[in-house]
């Protein structure tokens, strides 16, 4: 009966165009820092277009996440908002790796509110800043509201930079204080605080420039991000393994991907909302991509 | 007896007021449905489809989740639709086979049936537990690929399979098995070649339906991880994927419109699958059933 | 007698072959159990199982899992969701059952099984794009968080409307229509019938309803994660942001923590506790005296 035969063919069929489709390829993983993803997204799609003929991927789970999955295989680039700390690094290289970072931009941390309140605050100002109940309790003119606090998760390298910078490392009081929202996304934290006038939150100025009409900026000592001598600013980083951890074929694409990437930044293609790294950062990490290809510097 | 009769009025007034109050009531979902469908619609306009950079983008995005969607669920019935089959058989079959398994019978359904009605999230946290710990054991399984993620949705769609497969073998009219049994075939000739066959359309039908609920899941994957964009559709088992759900997930909490937009976009582009999956089963399960009752 | 259909079957390889599917999908869905009570056994030593349910201290870096919060956000939203899918859904189960014309009695199921079809996470965009916006306008927006447990509750009860009619009309449909028809016989109009007849005949089935529903509500985690917010807060105000157990595993799952496999058991012990309850409570019949 042909109608009979006719049925399964149709519904294989599908699957059998569709089976070209997917490139066999490398496989390229990237994962890490919400900071860096918007510019890791442009970046990506520009690597593709520029011809990678495999398949990448993009996680957004948060730097300290991101470095979790370097050490157990899962990753071949990180992105991060801050270093490897030093058991990061042990781990790492007990697990077969062996972690080479590359500055790719400067990062400003944005500080905002949702509209009730605006204004600046000192750096010594910070640490009550971050965990006040009330807006109140900071300055006695400012509208007696609770703060809703929407900061990055723990996994988060922002969250990492900020405890560190603004607690000496201790992120007890930032996570014991009263109505913390937390998340590895930061459009996640956008929308909370575009949405309720007495949130409090901070992340990369990328967040903050996308969405500058719905987002009030606190301006810190005075500065705003981008201004030198900005207090909250820090590098922005891509790990990779080096050549010679590098025993298969995965280590190829990734590092032709560092180096497309530090090309782009140098080329002055940076995304808005991120900075250009110190001066010599950036040829300096050419160089020593460029050195360890095995062909040379083309 | 103009108090009996302002009785009566009284109580056909509560009559009526009450079958008003629950024809509203029951007018909430639809109104509801309409209101979401509406949201959508207006919603997706702000997906900014019309520049030509942001098109490309998103609209392969959404060809890549679906084309991702489409692989796991379909290496997730190829893993599980074979041993839900073998297991319907043994359940369904009318005469002792597995009378003679008392305790196997009970567990297997008990089990089946509490299965169903796990939350799925559970199961992504399950999977996970699994995958790491066999990831440690043998590094090459790999965690967040097609190849785990199809053993998580094939485990998902289990016991529904079962259960489907089970009916329809119990719901192929007993003149079949019985006509068999007369001319002396075995249990097994019984089942799998006039049983089984009789019940193959309604299975197909069946397996139609479960796909279209399972198009929709989204949150085992998510705790199993996800990424948040993948450049190509999967190639093998051991590449990174995206199913749409998870990338409508994706776009949905991402403060701007284009974004927003492209999740209510690819919202009505699943809603229209699922739709058509599902009318699809409903039309090729009445045909089987017309066709079945020409044999009475 | 015939061979084949006396029992003694003559391929006993078959039967194995069979048995072994029985077997296999038995292994494969123990197999998860165990992985999570696994995964999570050298927690529980060293946490109080007293401590994670009762104190609202979440701090996972000082090893403080005090997961009340959590608890607390997934009974409020799953609470709200069957406040308002419960009526709902009984005057819809009523409707289809009593009053509808046995033509669009088959077209309202047709509606409801297209209903059941639609995923969770266009729920949750649905919440995000409409109902957040809307209720924060109605609020004030200093009133109502973006993220909080009262949008949440209710998309949540939308979506489990169509499963919870579903539930009602089979408990509708097993009443004692003997009842029924005797009231009307005595000239009870078709309310007085509902209200004092068929609803509290069907009042175990009604409970076992709920109880379901309710289970169903808490195992949800796509709307919980977009909706409810994504910090733990201990509080009874709906209005404000309060991560459920199942939005946590939504957001922090991957990571692969201890709090991952921890609520992972949690969920599922309690999700088929409580199924088991409702079921219990839908198989005791009342009054067997009456026929």
């Amino acid at each position: 009966m042909s109608r009979r035969r006719l049925v399964p063919i149709l519904l294989i069929l599908p699957a059998l165009i569709s089976c070209g489709v997917g490139s066999r390829g490398p496989n390229l993983v990237v994962s890490g820092s919400s900071t860096l993803a918007p510019m890791m997204e442009v970046v990506l799609n520009e690597y593709v277009d520029a011809g990678f003929d495999g398949r990448v991927s993009l996680d957004t789970i948060g730097s300290g996440a991101g470095f979790r999955r370097f050490i157990n295989g899962e990753s071949d680039v990180v992105t991060a908002s801050r270093s490897m700390t030093d058991q990061e690094r042990r781990s790492a290289e007990a697990a077969g790796r062996r972690p080479e970072a590359f500055i790719v931009a400067q990062d400003a941390v944005a500080l905002c509110s949702g509209g009730g309140v605006s204004g600046d605050v000192t750096r010594r100002e910070l640490p009550s800043l971050l965990t006040a109940e009330r807006w109140s309790d900071l300055r006695p003119l400012w509208p007696d509201h609770p703060v809703a606090k929407y900061y990055p998760g723990v996994d988060s390298g922002t969250f990492d930079f900020m405890v560190d910078l603004v607690f000496g490392g201790d992120d007890r009081p930032i996570l014991d204080s009263a109505g913390v929202q937390l998340s590895e996304d930061d459009h996640v934290l956008v929308q909370g605080i575009r949405g309720d006038p007495w949130a409090l939150g901070f992340f990369g100025f990328s967040y903050y420039t996308e969405n500058r009409e719905s987002l009030t900026l606190l301006t810190v000592d005075g500065s705003s991000p981008g201004e030198a001598g900005y207090a909250l600013t820090r590098p922005l980083f891509l790990y990779v393994d080096r050549p010679e951890a590098a025993a298969s074929q995965e280590g190829e694409p990734a590092r032709d991907f560092v180096a497309f990437v530090l090309e782009y930044v140098s080329d002055g293609r940076l995304p808005p909302g991120f900075l250009e790294p110190p001066p010599g950062v950036l040829s300096d990490g050419l160089v020593r991509i460029r050195d360890s290809r095995p062909g040379g510097s083309p | 007896m103009a108090a009996y009769r302002r009785r009566i009025q009284a109580r056909r007034r509560q009559d009526r007021l009450f079958r008003i109050a629950v024809r509203i009531a029951s007018l909430i979902p639809v109104l509801l449905l309409l209101v979401m469908i509406l949201t959508l619609v207006v919603r997706s306009m702000a997906a900014d489809l019309g520049s030509e950079a942001r098109r490309a983008l998103h609209l392969t995005g959404l060809a890549t989740a679906a084309a991702g969607s489409f692989w796991v669920i379909a290496s997730g019935l190829a893993v599980s639709a074979p041993i839900a089959l073998v297991a319907a058989l043994w359940m369904a079959h009318p005469t002792r086979l597995s009378r003679k398994d008392p305790l196997l019978v009970g567990v297997f359904r008990t089990l089946v049936r509490q299965a169903v009605r796990i939350p799925n999230v559970v199961y992504g946290v399950f999977a996970l537990a699994l995958f790491l710990r066999l990831n440690a054991l043998a590094p090459a399984l790999g965690i967040r690929n097609l190849g785990n993620a199809s053993i998580l949705l094939g485990i998902i769609m289990l016991p529904n399979l079962v259960l489907m497969m089970e009916q329809e073998l119990k719901d192929v009219p007993d003149g079949i098995d019985e006509a068999s049994f007369a001319l002396g075939a075995s249990w097994v000739a019984v089942m799998v070649r006039q049983v089984l066959p009789a019940a193959a359309g309604a299975m197909g039908a069946g397996i139609l339906r479960i796909a279209a609920r399972m198009i929709g899941l989204a949150s085992p994957f998510i705790v199993l991880g996800a990424p948040s964009f993948v450049s190509a559709p999967p190639a093998g088992f051991g590449d990174r994927f995206i199913s749409l759900p998870v990338q409508i997930y994706q776009w949905a909490v991402r403060p701007e419109s284009a974004y927003r937009g492209m999740a209510a976009f690819t919202s009505l582009v699943l809603l229209l699958c699922i739709l058509l999956l599902d009318v699809a089963a409903d039309t090729w399960k009445r045909r089987v059933v017309r066709r079945r009752e020409g044999l009475r | 007698m015939i061979p084949g259909a006396s029992g003694r079957f003559r391929s006993s390889t078959g039967a194995w072959v069979l048995r072994a599917g029985a077997i296999l999908t038995t292994a494969l869905l123990s197999l998860m159990i165990v992985a999570v009570v696994i995964g999570s056994r050298g927690f529980f030593g060293r946490v109080s199982l007293v401590h994670f349910l009762f104190s609202a201290e979440w701090r996972p870096a000082s090893g403080s899992l005090g997961a009340r919060s959590f608890i607390g956000a997934s009974m409020r939203t799953a609470f709200i969701a069957i406040l308002w899918a419960v009526p709902g859904s009984v005057a819809l189960g009523l409707y289809i059952s009593d009053y509808a014309r046995d033509t669009s009695r088959q077209r309202y199921r047709v509606i409801l099984d297209i209903l059941t079809a639609i995923p969770a996470v266009v729920y949750g965009v649905f919440a995000l794009m409409f109902v957040n916006p809307l209720l924060q306008t109605l609020l004030g927006p200093d009133r109502l968080q973006p993220f909080n447990t009262l949008s949440a509750g209710l998309v949540l009860g939308v979506f489990i409307t169509p499963y919870t009619t579903a539930l009602v009309s089979t408990v509708l449909r097993k009443g004692r229509s003997g009842m029924r028809t005797a009231a009307m016989a005595l000239g009870a109009t078709r309310a007085e019938t509902i209200l004092r007849v068929v609803l509290p005949d069907a009042l175990p089935g009604l409970l076992s309803v709920v109880v379901l529903a309710f289970t169903r509500a808490l195992g949800e985690s796509i709307i919980m994660g977009m909706v409810a917010g994504s910090g733990p807060r201990a509080t009874a105000n709906p209005l404000l942001a309060a991560e459920t157990m199942t939005g946590f595993l939504l957001r922090r799952g991957s990571g692969g923590e201890d709090a991952v496999f921890l609520f992972g058991s949690v969920l599922f012990v309690l999700t088929v506790l409580l199924y088991l309850l409702g079921d219990w409570f839908g198989r005791r019949r009342p009054g067997k005296e009456l026929r």
